[in-house]
């Protein structure tokens, strides 16, 4: 029974032109976007290409100096870009693109796309999965808002239930219809969208598909409980309309700044400010830099039985840059590692707020499955770090091997730069996705689809 | 087939029907006349399940309605006074979805048979239903009917607004039904048509059965006459 009642809905909206012209503005949309999409993540794929080997061509010209000099002239590592960009940005837009490398000091990524942006662009990005996001909750409403009050107007519900149909399966039957006529959109703009990128995970790309035919699944099974229950579907459309506001619109939006509110995060200039005095004065407060150095040369002096730093077998300049240097890790892990459980934290109430709003369980799915979310921001962020670390650590090493009457008179060449690579992550695996997000869709469309079934039930037949 | 044992309906302040006994057997047609108000849809809902009783129960081929909502609805085939198809779709098109949902998948040939047999001309068969008049979407409504192959059949109101020779080819086919044996229990303003059809008649006014006879009981126009007295007389009632 419900396999003839999703052939009638399938034919009904083949015949409806209404519905034919919106799916296919909706799909040349969705063309466009992925074309843009393509078209942006090559041209930035290709603009990190020259600038890293513009970038590499200056570290190895950069000619004799003290080692430490060179830590000080730094490089810059430029953050790979996820073939999947082109279907959803995630937050690669918001969070830069490229690290400066330098000793003493873990920076921020700079270079953000939203800077260079129009104004316009402020209103939201025109990728695949916005579109599917914003535009297709609403493709939802169109195809079922009427579903079961537009019955019950026309009369047709009376002859329906009549011939024995079970209110339940004509729910069943019009959800699975609805899905089936939006599944099309999804799938055409997600195998464009892996064409073009090149992308070889499939799994992602099926995983993807999963969560968005969850969430358009969750607005078509909650706006068929609402048809249920109208009266009329005029009335059905304003609480579709409301419900694809709250959803859509308000509730992300005020999830943030709740997660904001309840887990504040520091400005940039305090986190840093604090950053600098952990340095200077010690973690604890109570280890200024100045007692450290004192103590690391009472040790070295200790160590190679000898009276002053001049005597000692090492370059103690190296030695406590490289001192020096972990101290200032370990304030970086301290407080990066705070920062980043206040962003989990945060997350953690986005996500929990997402039994309001399934786009905020889709959105950090969607961005996490492209390789453009917060996690993949942090791993190129950690790579990157780990990468200073060992430049950095190499550049002391080769100080501290050259002791000499002045700490920084000694001098390295072309040898010591080209020994020290850049940084290329094209090739790393991109992190696992967090699929909690996945998991919280097919939990909101069981309850959605089950307040439809228990909105079937009590279904009363006349206007 | 069809019984009502008891049967009663109260909406809120307003007793719809009250304390309903009737019985329809097969091969039996059976009308009950009444003015608006009297009760008669509330009778044709209580056998189809969209409503609850408040008291007494309704049976179809032994199955109480109401706690055998979809299988009593098998044995029962319904054409309201208007019947509403889907307008995008051809009458062919309509009867199939509907005789498939009612249980009986019929295909090409059937349909056209099916239509046929309801005297829907063949130039409409395949033409949208929206361009339909009345009476063409009342005879797909009776093919619906038919090829549900139900052995009730329950009609409310069915000839309202067709004109003679429409309501005359309908009798017809009503008839031929009931010779296979289907209880119809049909629900009319329509005296002529109630004295045409009816193996028995029950009169209703202010949801009660007030008369109830054979068709041959009584002449036409006596028929009239005392449809007429009961319900003056249930309306004085009502008034005192």
């Amino acid at each position: 029974m419900i396999g003839r009642i999703v052939r009638h809905e399938l034919r009904s909206a083949r015949r409806d032109g209404r519905i034919r012209t919106v799916l296919l503005l909706t799909l040349a949309l969705l063309a466009v976007a992925v074309i843009a999409g393509a078209t942006n993540v090559r041209a930035l794929q290709a603009q990190r290409e020259e600038a890293a080997a513009l970038e590499r061509a200056n570290w190895l010209a950069q000619g004799p100096k003290n080692p430490h000099a060179a830590a000080h002239f730094g490089q810059y590592a430029f953050k790979p870009i996820s073939g999947l960009a082109l279907f959803d940005r995630g937050v690669d837009r918001y969070l830069g693109s490229a690290v400066w490398l330098e000793a003493h000091r873990r920076n921020t990524l700079v270079h953000r796309p939203a800077d260079d942006a129009p104004a316009v662009q402020r209103f939201g990005d025109l990728s695949a999965a916005n579109i599917l996001q914003w535009i297709g909750p609403l493709l939802a409403l169109l195809l079922t808002f009427a579903a079961i009050a537009g019955e019950r107007e026309r009369g047709t519900l009376r002859l329906l239930v009549s011939q024995g149909v079970r209110p339940q399966a004509l729910v069943l039957g019009k959800l699975a219809a609805a899905m089936l006529v939006l599944a099309p959109l999804v799938l055409a703009a997600l195998l464009a969208a892996a064409t073009l990128a090149g992308a070889t995970e499939l799994p992602r790309v099926g995983l993807l598909a999963l969560g968005y035919g969850l969430y358009l699944g969750c607005f078509a099974a909650l706006n068929l409980a609402i048809s249920a229950r109208a009266r009329s579907s005029s009335a059905a459309l304003v609480g579709s309309l409301a419900l694809w506001v709250v959803a859509v619109v308000a509730v992300p939006r005020i999830a943030a700044d709740i997660a904001a509110w309840a887990h504040p995060t520091p400005s940039e200039h305090d986190f840093f400010a604090q950053v600098a005095r952990d340095i200077k004065l010690g973690i604890n407060g109570h280890d200024p830099r100045d007692s450290r150095t004192e103590a690391l040369k009472a040790e070295l002096l200790a160590r190679y039985d000898v009276k002053t730093v001049e005597e000692l077998p090492v370059n103690f300049a190296g030695v406590a840059l490289q001192a020096g240097e972990e101290y200032g890790d370990r304030v970086y892990d301290r407080r990066y590692g705070e920062l980043h459980a206040i962003h989990r934290r945060q997350a953690e109430v986005r996500l929990a707020l997402a039994l309001l709003s399934p786009r905020l369980a889709l959105q950090p799915l969607s961005a996490a499955l492209c390789g453009t979310d917060l996690a993949a921001h942090r791993e190129f962020a950690a790579a990157a770090e780990e990468h200073r670390r060992a430049l950095v650590r190499r550049l002391n090493e080769d100080v501290a091997q050259h002791p000499g009457a002045s700490p920084f008179e000694y001098l390295a060449g072309p040898e010591l730069w080209r020994e020290l690579g850049e940084l290329r992550q094209d090739d790393a695996d991109p992190p696992p996705a967090d699929l909690r997000g996945l998991a919280i869709l097919g939990a909101l469309f069981l309850l959605a689809t089950s307040l439809a079934l228990a909105s079937a039930r009590r279904l009363h037949v006349d206007p | 087939m069809l019984r009502a044992e008891a049967l009663t309906k109260r909406y809120e302040e307003v007793e719809a029907l009250t304390g309903l006994e009737l019985e329809v057997r097969p091969g039996e047609v059976y009308c009950l006349l009444g003015p608006n108000g009297a009760g008669k849809s509330t009778t044709m809902n209580l056998f189809l399940g969209f409503a609850a009783p408040t008291a007494g129960r309704a049976w179809v081929c032994g199955l109480d309605v109401q706690h055998h909502l979809i299988e009593s609805k098998r044995h029962l085939a319904y054409i309201p006074e208007q019947v509403h198809l889907y307008p995008h779709l051809s009458g062919a098109e309509n009867l199939e979805y509907f005789a498939g949902l009612g249980g009986s998948a019929v295909s090409g040939p059937e349909i056209a048979a099916l239509l046929e047999r309801v005297g829907l001309p063949a130039a409409a068969h395949h033409r949208r239903s929206g361009e339909y008049s009345k009476g063409m979407r009342q005879k797909v409504g009776l093919a619906i009917a038919v090829a549900k192959r139900a052995r009730a059949l329950l009609l409310d109101e069915p000839t309202s607004g067709l004109d003679p020779r429409a309501s005359f080819e309908f009798s017809r086919l009503v008839r031929s039904m009931c010779d296979e044996g289907v209880a119809v229990l049909m629900a009319t303003h329509d005296l002529f048509r109630a004295r045409d059809l009816a193996s028995r008649i029950g009169i209703m006014s202010a949801g009660r059965l007030v008369w109830e006879g054979g068709s041959g009981d009584l002449a036409g126009e006596d028929l009239e006459r005392v449809y007429l007295e009961h319900v003056r007389r249930a309306a004085e009632e009502a008034a005192a």
